[in-house]
């Protein structure tokens, strides 16, 4: 157990990119807790696809103990966070567990969207704030204005912004320093019942489910026999830990301390992040507040790409939800795709991650169909239902009522035209233009979702060199004038094609859809025509022209084996086709058709 | 038996075979060592014998003779050599006859300058049309003519005149191929550079039409995807379709030891065999033969579903199709009948009775079928590997 007045829980948080991990590499290697030959870039980043992407997808905490210039021995336990937007909710998580946040701003970008989105974050959950100036090494480092842009930004004094390069190292010492004076130590009750809160879990294969857990009063020691109070589940401490960054066992963790508790969970399904662990004797009253739920506003079909594979899919999801509560998953059943599931997610990015973490870490492949959200159907009938798969929107409907987000970006003022243009023709409606100094502009919108979870992200990107930031807030529903558009393959519907759209899109929807999959599905036996319907009416066609040559040449001199391993590879392509009636649909058309370019 | 040999006086762009330019100082050593392999591996005396390349009719015509007349061979063999028009002297031609050649195979591949020139061939057609006048004053019967259609320089008009010059020529043999784009080749490497046009396959689907119906009409039968005939068939390709055994002699020549009895065809389909081939370099198969007196360089056996698929790749190949029992006729895909690539004839070749009342038929590719005779054996073979 830890003195409560030598800890410091922190979260390092800041707009994508801007450092946090490398900064975290720093503290990791100055406190000596990962051995200099272990170095490397990004440390925590511990994941294969963190390693490929460079960002950081789940929060990771670490323990380090810093000594402090007035001699005691600190412990730190710092976390850190995502930057995507879609991962917001990752870093709220982690802010319940600190006293403070380390908000980073580069000092060459300076304030982007993801900034003011984390401070707001830090601020509701009633943390100190410390501002940290990051990248001075860089040419392009302008520390003063960015410095400027915190105060009349986020409001706090330029002047206590710390200037650092967390990759020469410049700086850190005097951030540690800056960390101990500010941050406030915890407080908590070492004598009254035992109140840990759940913040995180992973499964681990060996050990089960492991969650991660803060102490806010009492003691947790190895044995003990506790309750998970909102789940009302009997556990028992089987080991509890802290990470330095690799897991290392302790006797008991006290108020204040972050630490791993693996609770011989016997289902996953028991594990709920945001919920109250205390002991069974003499348990407290009242569990913590917990967490908002999240809620997923991104849907798509998930489904086994070979149809026995049911059942491995739906472990896979259970399994991966213990380490990402925020997609939710029920069971459907598609025409086209037999059984799979509806998941939802909290952004598109979200959406891909889960999909690679579950090819990956679960090795099942996946079909995948294309993002939809949630829309709100009036039926004529006058019953409300809630739609978030497209082909289940019946025709004949009194109103339909889609998200709306405000997007908040972040700008230099020269690509202006360039995002008025887009949030345009996205259906955006401006709500605010504001020159937040002279070279740089806050622009909000209202928008339909529906518009963002395509390519918005890529094409703002590339439209702007990358220099426009981007983040979004749910807004409620609208009305929209909105309908469906089917597509038939061979005179069939085909339901995980099924989209809905503006309706004075739909014919050009419908056009580039038959096009993209024209050039999607290979040639087959027979003519196939493939047509786009709206209400009944055929909009769009083309047509798929039958093979008419699939021949070898003659086997010379008897080599039979290189044209049977011709002939096997065609036989493995096919195997991986989907049979939708009598035609073959590779499995990419499926995300990639719906990929389609409306610009 | 074939027999295998590498030497060409030049190399066509399209040509993926074990073939070689500029080695012709190796031939006697070379014809040595497959000489020393023939009497190695044979031990019955063979029904055909195909002497292959390469261009065998490089060879100067004494090392040919050695060559055919080391092969022990039954009475009333099959012996073909393949020439090329160039090259094909009455010498050359005489010392195959005298030796016990019976057919020759000509390399025409087209009537025309500008489709010669794309193929990197070294003749023209009149070149041609006298080697085989020559050919025939030898006393050469059976004479083979192989075409490459739809290489990208050809219209629709030209293979109509070059079918309609084979026609006039008379052989009692066509092999019509489809230009194949080999990948590692000089023409295969500028197709994926986009250096030069490849061909496309709906052309050749409709020059493959034009093919069965200008050669039907002038008496050829088809019996085969690319092969047509007067009369008489090739004996020895056949046999590479109904999976009989055969030995293959010289630098990448490949062999085949069927696992089970055929009769003619193999009697068990999943049962296989053992394919071996030799080195594919002369260098390195002279070497090979020289020091451990064999020149197999690798091998595989093969059985099961691979057998299988062996099996329906190379015998519906056949216009005669496979024989199937009446469970595994259910077996084949509905869709292939109703596309029309396919067609069920009785077992003893009369197509009238009726396909439900015998204990089993013949499944055979229709003209359309051969065309896509790839997608039906994927079809197929994936059909019967689940049942
Ligand atoms: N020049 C310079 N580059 C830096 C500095 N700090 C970070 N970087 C670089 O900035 C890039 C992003 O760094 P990360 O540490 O991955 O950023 P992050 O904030 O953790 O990113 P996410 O987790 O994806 O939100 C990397 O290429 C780092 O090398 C710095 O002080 N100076
Ligand atoms: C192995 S070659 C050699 C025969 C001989 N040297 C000649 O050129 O006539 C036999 C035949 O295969 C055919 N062939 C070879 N490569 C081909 C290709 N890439 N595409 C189509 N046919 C090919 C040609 O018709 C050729 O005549
Ligand atoms: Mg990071």
């Amino acid at each position: 157990m830890t003195q409560l007045e030598t800890i410091r829980n922190f979260s390092i948080i800041a707009h994508i990119d801007h450092g946090k991990s490398t900064l975290a590499d720093r503290f990791l290697q100055m406190s000596g807790a990962v051995p200099e030959r272990e170095m490397r870039e990004q440390f925590l980043d511990s994941m294969d696809l963190e390693r490929e992407r460079g960002i950081t997808i789940k929060a990771q905490t670490v323990r380090i103990h810093h000594r402090g210039t007035d001699g005691t021995v600190y412990h730190l336990n710092l976390i850190d966070t995502p930057g995507h937007v879609d991962f917001g909710y990752e870093v709220s998580r982690s802010l319940y567990a600190c006293e403070g946040a380390l908000l980073l701003v580069d000092a060459a970008q300076g304030i982007e969207a993801q900034t003011l989105a984390n401070a707001l974050l830090a601020v509701e959950a009633d943390l100190e704030l410390v501002p940290v100036i990051n990248k001075i090494d860089l040419p392009s480092a302008e520390p003063e204005r960015v410095a400027e842009e915190v105060e009349s930004l986020i409001g706090l004094p330029a002047e206590d912004c710390l200037m650092i390069s967390a990759k020469t190292g410049e700086g850190v010492d005097e951030l540690l320093a800056a960390i101990i004076e500010r941050v406030p130590s915890p407080k908590g009750d070492v004598r009254a019942p035992l109140r840990a809160l759940v913040f995180d879990s992973h499964y681990d294969q060996y050990r089960g489910v492991v969650t991660n857990v803060r102490i806010m009063d009492g003691t947790l020691g190895t044995g003990d026999s506790l309750v998970l109070m909102a789940s009302k589940t009997e556990v028992s401490a089987d080991e509890v830990g802290v990470y330095t960054p690799l897991p290392r066992s302790v006797a008991t963790l006290g108020p204040g301390e972050v630490g791993y508790l693996v609770p011989g969970l016997k289902s996953v399904a028991e594990a709920k992040v945001g919920d109250t662990v205390t002991t069974r004797a003499r348990g407290a009253d009242e569990p913590l507040p917990g967490y908002k739920e999240p809620h997923p506003v991104v849907f798509c079909g998930m489904y086994p790409a070979e149809g026995q594979d049911y059942s491995e899919l739906r472990d896979a999801l259970e399994r991966l939800h213990v380490n990402d509560a925020s997609f939710t998953w029920e069971p459907e059943t598609s025409g086209a795709l037999g059984f799979g599931f509806r998941v939802g997610f909290l952004g598109l990015l979200h959406m891909e991650i889960i999909r690679e973490r579950l090819e990956r870490e679960y090795e099942v492949t996946i079909v995948a169909t294309a993002p939809t959200v949630e829309y709100q159907v009036l039926t004529a009938g006058g019953d409300q239902l809630v739609i978030d798969n497209p082909s289940l929107l019946e025709p004949g409907f009194e109103e339909i009522r889609e998200p709306y987000v405000e997007a908040t970006f972040l700008l230099p003022a020269e690509y202006l035209g360039t995002v008025l243009e887009l949030c345009q023709g996205r259906r955006g409606v401006q709500t605010k233009l504001d020159y937040v100094s002279e070279d740089r502009v806050e622009l909000d919108y209202h928008m339909p979702l529906a518009e963002i979870i395509t390519d918005f992200f890529d094409v703002l990107k590339s439209r702007t060199r990358g220099y426009a930031s981007f983040d979004y807030e749910p807004l409620g529903y609208r009305p929209g004038d909105l309908a469906r558009v089917d597509i038939l393959l061979n005179g069939e519907p085909v339901d995980a094609f099924s989209s809905i759209v503006p309706k004075d899109r739909a014919y050009r929807y419908g056009r580039r859809m038959v096009e993209k999959l024209r050039e999607l599905i290979p040639r087959q036996l027979f003519d196939v025509p493939i047509q786009a319907a709206q209400g009944g009416r055929i909009i769009a066609r083309e047509t798929v022209k039958a093979r008419r040559k699939d021949v070898l040449a003659k086997c010379y001199g008897g080599d039979v084996t290189r044209k049977r391993k011709l002939l096997e590879k065609q036989k493995e392509g096919k195997k991986r086709m989907r049979s939708i009636g009598r035609v073959e649909v590779p499995q990419e058309a499926f995300i990639s058709a719906l990929r389609i370019d409306r610009d | 038996m074939y027999v295998h040999v590498p030497f060409c006086s030049a190399r066509c762009g399209y040509c993926d075979f074990a073939a070689f330019e500029g080695m012709d100082d190796l031939i006697p050593d070379y014809v040595d060592a497959v000489v020393e392999e023939i009497g190695s591996r044979v031990p019955v005396e063979a029904s055909t014998v195909f002497v292959g390349g390469g261009t065998p009719s490089v060879l100067p015509p004494e090392q040919l003779a050695r060559l055919i007349g080391s092969v022990p061979r039954r009475q009333g063999a099959e012996v073909t050599v393949e020439m090329n028009p160039e090259s094909a002297t009455v010498e050359i031609l005489e010392a195959a006859r005298a030796a016990g050649a019976t057919r020759v195979s000509m390399g025409m591949q087209s009537a025309l300058p500008h489709v010669l020139g794309y193929l990197d061939r070294a003749h023209r057609h009149d070149t041609l049309e006298s080697a085989v006048r020559r050919a025939r004053r030898v006393g050469f019967e059976h004479l083979n003519v192989d075409l490459i259609y739809a290489s990208p320089v050809e219209s629709d008009a030209d293979w109509r005149r070059t079918l309609e010059s084979t026609v006039a020529l008379g052989p009692d043999h066509v092999s019509a191929y489809a230009l194949g784009i080999e990948p590692a080749t000089p023409l295969g490497v500028e197709v994926a550079s986009g250096a030069k046009e490849g061909p496309d396959d709906d052309v050749a689907a409709r020059r493959l039409e034009m093919a069965v119906g200008a050669l039907a009409s002038a008496g050829y039968v088809r019996y085969e995807i690319s092969n047509w005939a007067q009369a008489v068939p090739c004996v020895h390709n056949l046999r590479y379709w109904s999976l009989g055994s055969y030995v293959g002699v010289g630098s990448g020549a490949h062999s085949y030891a069927p696992s089970s009895g055929t009769d003619p065809e193999p009697i068990d389909r999943r049962a296989g065999g053992l394919r071996t081939w030799n080195h594919r370099h002369p260098r390195r198969y002279m070497a090979a033969m020289r020091q451990d007196g064999v020149a197999v360089a690798e091998g595989e056996r093969v059985a099961g579903d691979t057998a299988l698929l062996e099996w329906l790749s190379l015998g519906l190949r056949r216009s005669c199709g496979v024989e199937l029992s009446h469970e595994e006729l259910g077996h084949v895909p509905e869709v292939l009948f109703e596309a029309g690539l396919v067609e069920v004839g009785a077992s003893n070749g009369r197509p009238d009775s009726e396909p439900q009342e015998m204990h089993k038929g013949r499944l055979a590719l229709t003209t359309k079928g051969m065309s896509l005779a790839n997608a039906v054996v994927t079809e197929l073979s994936l059909a019967f590997g689940e049942c």
